[in-house]
């Protein structure tokens, strides 16, 4: 996917085109490759661990491999925090919590086809922890 | 002037925001707060013996306490402060608030982010008593006309505690029930230079990005 991103990274100055690669090796963790600022032709990696804590509730993971060798250490965390709170309150507002597997309950868009295709995929491994199951 | 700084702390993003909405222009230095807890290293305690943040240093001046530094940016821009008497001891009964607003909800939601230890049945519940305070006094504001805390317009007074009621959510504290305080909230996102900090946006998506100082 190619998004315009007015600050893709702690390195990048100004706005430029930002290729992205998504990959959801398991259902609670996913992997995001994206064009490196600083390096062409090379790509930063972020992966996330989704620890769940109960259906509603769970505990998040980051890690991530970048190519950046000016920005001080505690810049580049407080940069990701950032990022990370603002995906956050999307997340929360997320209503219902539990995420509906069953068609019905929304109206899906074209921008929501790895949405669609994710809960298909988990519905095919009958995995359902978290999920609503309330056909519609 | 150089603000060490963290960018999800109530009490720094105060002094970002003050700095933004007088136009002074900060030097940022970012401190790895969490998980590194670099405030509390020796060589920072060395700037800061107390290991807290913000810290603001111009030139010879060397500040620790985010109200502090809020009045520092307001008298030098002038304004601010509130005027005569009566107006400048409300300001300080407001800071005093500003203060429990940061042990209550402000630690609710240190404890549901970033894991501090706390009884956050009682921050919470200290926390729901200053919003019913600030609600109250609100309410009596607008029903004469006004709509900050103190006068007829912002003082750092709005400064010191917008951060923690806005980040209440964070802490697990619903502003739902508060009308008044949501009204407040708005008119401080409407002025002019506001900043945002990540959990409190601008006033509309629509509305351009504004320049960080």
């Amino acid at each position: 996917m190619h998004f315009y991103q007015p600050q893709a990274a702690k390195s990048a100055e100004g706005g430029i085109v930002t290729e992205y690669m998504y990959r959801v090796p398991a259902p609670t963790a996913s992997v995001l490759y994206k064009t490196c600022p600083a390096r062409v032709g090379e790509w930063d990696v972020i992966g996330i661990f989704v620890q769940p804590l109960t259906e509603e509730l769970c505990d998040v993971w980051p890690w991530m491999a970048l190519f950046d060798d000016e920005t001080p250490m505690a810049d580049l965390i407080q940069f990701q925090q950032m990022i990370f709170l603002q995906d956050r309150s999307i997340l929360e507002n997320q209503i219902p919590r539990l995420l509906p597997l069953d068609p019905g309950m929304e109206i899906p868009t074209q921008a929501d086809l790895t949405s669609v295709a994710y809960r298909r995929w988990l519905k095919r491994k009958g995995l359902t922890y978290g999920a609503q199951m309330v056909a519609a | 002037m150089i603000l060490y700084d963290y960018v999800l702390s109530a009490s720094c993003y105060k002094v970002r925001l003050m700095a933004a909405l007088v136009g002074e222009k900060l030097d940022l230095q970012a401190v790895d707060f969490h998980p590194g807890r670099e405030h509390k290293s020796p060589a920072f305690r060395d700037l800061n013996p107390a290991g807290t943040l913000p810290v603001l240093v111009d030139g010879d001046l060397l500040l620790t306490e985010s109200t502090a530094m809020l009045v520092y940016l307001a008298t030098k821009a002038g304004g601010w402060m509130g005027s005569g008497a009566v107006q400048a001891a409300q300001v300080q009964g407001w800071l005093a608030l500003s203060a429990r607003l940061g042990a209550s909800l402000g630690m609710a939601r240190l404890h549901d982010m970033l894991h501090y230890p706390a009884d956050i049945a009682a921050v919470r519940s200290a926390g729901v008593d200053c919003l019913r305070e600030l609600e109250s006094h609100l309410t009596e504001a607008r029903f004469a006309g006004r709509i900050f805390l103190v006068g007829d317009g912002p003082t750092i007074a709005d400064i010191a505690c917008f951060p923690n009621v806005a980040l209440a959510p964070d802490g697990g504290v619903a502003l739902n029930d508060y009308p008044s305080i949501r009204l407040w909230m708005r008119a401080i996102r409407s002025l002019e230079r506001f900043i945002e900090m990540p959990g409190i946006h601008r006033l509309h998506e629509l509305k351009p990005a504004p320049e960080a100082v």
